[in-house]
């Protein structure tokens, strides 16, 4: 369980009160709304690789600011974009390669409890020709969504928020007086 | 053989001519293999062991890159998702508390009488929820699930 910072306790036990003032700002629903994408994790993990090649930019966007900002407020309309396009992504596929993709995910789905490709290359070899020709998208190299990924912005690095205390320690002056220590270390191995 | 009394109650007795001698020889275990050739058979077996289990395990490696490459290439979809959910809750919850302590007076919505939960966090900035508090208006079975998401309820 999640331990918040400074919680204030006024009996033994605490009552847990939810932290959320008026003075928070909250996004309304109508802000929120927004058409998502209808579709399982099966159908999505086999075709992640596309997927991702094809909304890079917004995705990696996405996930900077979010992980810069710490504020999941602030990021709202960067996680619009990534699902319109996957809805464009998924409309085109849709139209495209729907078959390979359904033969796909029911194979993985079935063969595995973790979603793994190892009894279904023939269909993964089939559904990525059907990008290919038709979509024109190729998949990316092995491993490239694993390693570490630069992405170049225009938005500006938020600065860091740490609280500034009124009453801080003052610390030594430059010229105080530093003696030796009497006794050295004080153990017998060292000097 | 059975003799019979009085009563005619039968009595168990040993069988004619007593029972047999009991075998309390020790039994040595037959040598299937000479000792040369089974030490050579499990240096073989040991050494055909280590070069399998090295490239399966190269192997289950690369499947695991596999399986995180996928996830890593749908995770900003979910997130986005999850972040709207998330806050769409948060707002709920604190619409149900202001519905709930209407009626009480001196309660400030979100804080505890009035005195703020958290005291050195910078103005509007989004706080820490305890997950109880998260899930104090729903059912206990959606907190359970947080946790352990693949109970069979």
């Amino acid at each position: 369980m999640r331990i918040g910072r400074n919680v204030f306790i006024v009996t033994q036990t605490g009552p847990e009160v939810m932290p959320i003032t008026d003075d928070v700002q909250l996004p309304t629903y109508e802000e929120l709304d927004v058409q998502e994408i209808n579709i399982s994790h099966p159908v999505m993990k086999a075709s992640a690789m596309h997927f991702g090649k094809y909304c890079d930019k917004v995705s990696k966007e996405f996930m900077l600011c979010r992980i810069e900002e710490r504020d999941p407020r602030k990021c709202i309309p960067e996680g619009k974009a990534v699902t319109s396009c996957g809805l464009d992504f998924y409309r085109q596929v849709k139209q495209n390669c729907r078959n390979e993709l359904e033969k796909l995910s029911k194979c993985m789905e079935w063969t595995d409890y973790d979603l793994k490709f190892w009894y279904c290359r023939k269909e993964q070899g089939l559904y990525d020709q059907c990008m290919s020709e038709k979509m024109g998208i190729d998949r990316p190299p092995f491993g490239y969504f694993t390693q570490v990924r630069v992405h170049d912005t225009a938005r500006p690095q938020p600065s860091p928020t740490a609280p500034e205390f009124k009453d801080r320690t003052i610390g030594l002056p430059e010229d105080f007086p530093v003696e030796e220590s009497k006794y050295g270390w004080r153990h017998w191995w060292f000097f | 053989m059975s003799s019979a009394t009085a009563n005619g109650f039968k009595q168990e007795m040993p069988p004619k001519g007593g029972y047999a001698d009991i075998n309390f020889a020790r039994v040595v275990p037959q040598k299937l293999f000479k000792n040369w050739s089974l030490m050579t058979m499990h240096i073989v077996m040991i050494a055909y062991g280590t070069y399998y289990m090295k490239r399966r395990k190269r192997y289950m490696g690369k499947l695991a890159v596999e399986r995180f490459d996928h996830y890593n290439a749908i995770e900003p979809l979910i997130q986005a998702e999850r972040d709207r959910a998330y806050l769409r809750h948060m707002r709920y919850n604190r619409e149900v508390e202001r519905e709930l302590m209407k009626e009480v007076p001196d309660w400030k919505v979100g804080t505890l009488w009035g005195h703020p939960v958290y005291s050195t966090l910078p103005e509007g900035a989004l706080p820490d929820v305890n997950v109880n508090e998260w899930f104090a208006h729903r059912h206990y079975k959606q907190q359970e699930d947080f946790f352990l998401p693949d109970k069979w309820t």
